[in-house]
């Protein structure tokens, strides 16, 4: 191995140490067969809250109209009233068509954007192939330069647009940037297109299924047995945690037995970090684990403080 | 005697998330992509586990969803930013962190080829099979990827 590939290798293994932890991915796996109940039955028993059916669907010919085929109706959930406290952030975008079969199964937003993921389930063994739709409102000029450069134009609903390898972007406005990905499906180049031609301005907010503070970061994950699990992100006391809602408690040995928001909660010290885990009842619980330092172990106070201030929507939104 | 996915779940999830951390140079993303991975195979798991290998089937499932998850990788925190190096006490830190910046701007195929490499001291064939190409592709990947690699330390001595 010469000196550059030593570096390489050295530069990995420090990265390795860095490692979450294994708490809340366990946790969206764990979850007992015999709590396994539909989540319509979840709901009912959880609050009060109703969720209205709203049938999105297309609204007009986009520009184009000739080149893109008739939009078929998809189907989605919103939640009308998100209570005192929990945080809603807006879809901005929404595609109202999508290749048969394909259901929005995970939905999330970042700092610059909402985020969602559609699959189709294949046979047993194969990989589920899946469409992603992003909306983005940071880096514009950076982003319009660099896609500028690329020769690969197309229209888009009368909208710039650039293919980068399968990913097509498009500049919907003057601050705005929308992306449609597509992996595992045929023709992926004229389905991402035809998708990016069925986008129009939603003006829904979803709410927030676990914030903290300023954060409204998150992803929700319906698992599809019911169960779903959703994850943010929390900054307090100069460190940075990881905070999960799910279906699914997380099941070990406790190593100590704890109290947060005035309900019994178990701390586990794992291998890479501390993990709180509360249960709030019906069928939910909500863990905090501090992200991936192997020097450092966060005490079960700290994760109690984190877990005392995170914000947990009552009835998050699972099916769309 | 067939592994139960919990048994499995257990005992491969940390090397999983340290590969995907690694691969990812997120930890969050590394999170997402093995959590994905693991409720994928949890449901196909009477299948999976009549595998030969369960394990590399596992990681070419990780592999596969950082090669086409393009657009989270840039909507999640770096690595550095969501837990900041300590002090460096062996004068070696800033070295390390200059190749992972450098290796994070790879091409996501040769960049994973390098990870498998030099992280899990994979061969050629074993890198062929998680990346689904040929021995002779993966060399082509890791000669460039090397290439790339010392050029840029080059630029860094001339500076």
């Amino acid at each position: 191995m010469n000196d550059t590939e030593k570096l390489v290798a050295e530069a990995l293994r420090l990265r390795a140490e860095r490692t979450p932890p294994p708490g809340p991915v366990l946790a969206a796996l764990h979850r007992p067969r015999r709590s396994r109940k539909p989540l319509l039955l979840v709901l009912a028993t959880a609050g009060t809250v109703a969720a209205a059916v709203v049938a999105v669907t297309t609204v007009a010919r986009p520009p184009v109209a000739e080149e893109a085929p008739p939009a078929i109706p998809i189907t989605t959930t919103v939640a009308e009233d998100p209570g005192p406290a929990v945080r809603t952030v807006p879809l901005e975008y929404s595609p109202t068509w999508l290749p048969d079969g394909f259901t929005e199964w995970r939905r999330g937003n970042t700092p610059h954007g909402s985020d969602r993921s559609y699959q189709r389930v294949e046979a047993e063994g194969s990989v589920a192939p899946q469409i992603d739709f992003s909306v983005h409102g940071d880096d514009i000029a950076t982003r319009a330069a660099s896609l500028e450069a690329s020769a690969d134009q197309v229209a888009v609903a009368g909208a710039p647009g650039y293919f980068v390898g399968g990913d097509l972007h498009w500049r919907v406005r003057e601050d705005r940037f929308l992306v449609v990905t597509t992996q595992g499906v045929p023709d992926a180049r004229a389905t991402a297109l035809r998708v990016a031609e069925s986008v129009r301005p939603d003006g829904r907010a979803i709410r927030v299924p676990v914030s903290f503070g300023d954060s409204t970061v998150f992803s929700i994950t319906d698992r599809g047995d019911g169960g779903w699990s959703a994850h943010g992100t929390a900054t307090h006391g100069g460190h940075d945690y990881l905070v999960s809602l799910s279906t699914a408690p997380y099941l070990a040995n406790a190593a100590r037995e704890v109290t947060a928001r005035g309900r019994p909660a178990q701390y586990y010290e794992e291998i890479s970090g501390g993990l709180l885990n509360v249960d709030l009842g019906a069928g939910r619980h909500l863990g905090v684990s501090n992200t991936g330092s192997s020097s450092r172990l966060a005490p079960p106070e700290a994760l109690v403080e984190v877990a005392e201030l995170v914000v947990v929507d009552p009835e998050p939104q699972v099916k769309w | 005697m067939t592994t139960s996915f919990e048994e499995f779940a257990a005992a491969q999830v940390t090397p999983l998330l340290r590969y995907a951390t690694v691969l990812t140079g997120d930890p969050h993303l590394a999170q997402d992509v093995v959590q994905e991975c693991l409720l994928r195979a949890q449901q196909r798991w009477a299948r999976i586990s009549g595998v030969d290998a369960p394990v590399a089937y596992l990681k070419r499932m990780v592999t596969n969803e950082y090669l086409s998850w393009r657009r989270r990788l840039k909507t999640h925190l770096p690595l550095t930013g969501v837990d900041p190096p300590g002090p460096d006490l062996t004068g070696h830190y800033d070295e390390r962190e200059d190749m992972l910046q450098r290796i994070d701007k790879l091409p996501r195929k040769q960049k994973a080829a390098v990870v498998l490499r030099f992280y899990e001291g994979f061969d050629d064939a074993e890198i062929a099979a998680t990346l689904g190409c040929s021995q002779g592709t993966v060399r082509s990947h890791i000669s460039r990827a090397l290439a790339t690699l010392r050029a840029a330390e080059k630029v860094k001595e001339a500076l």
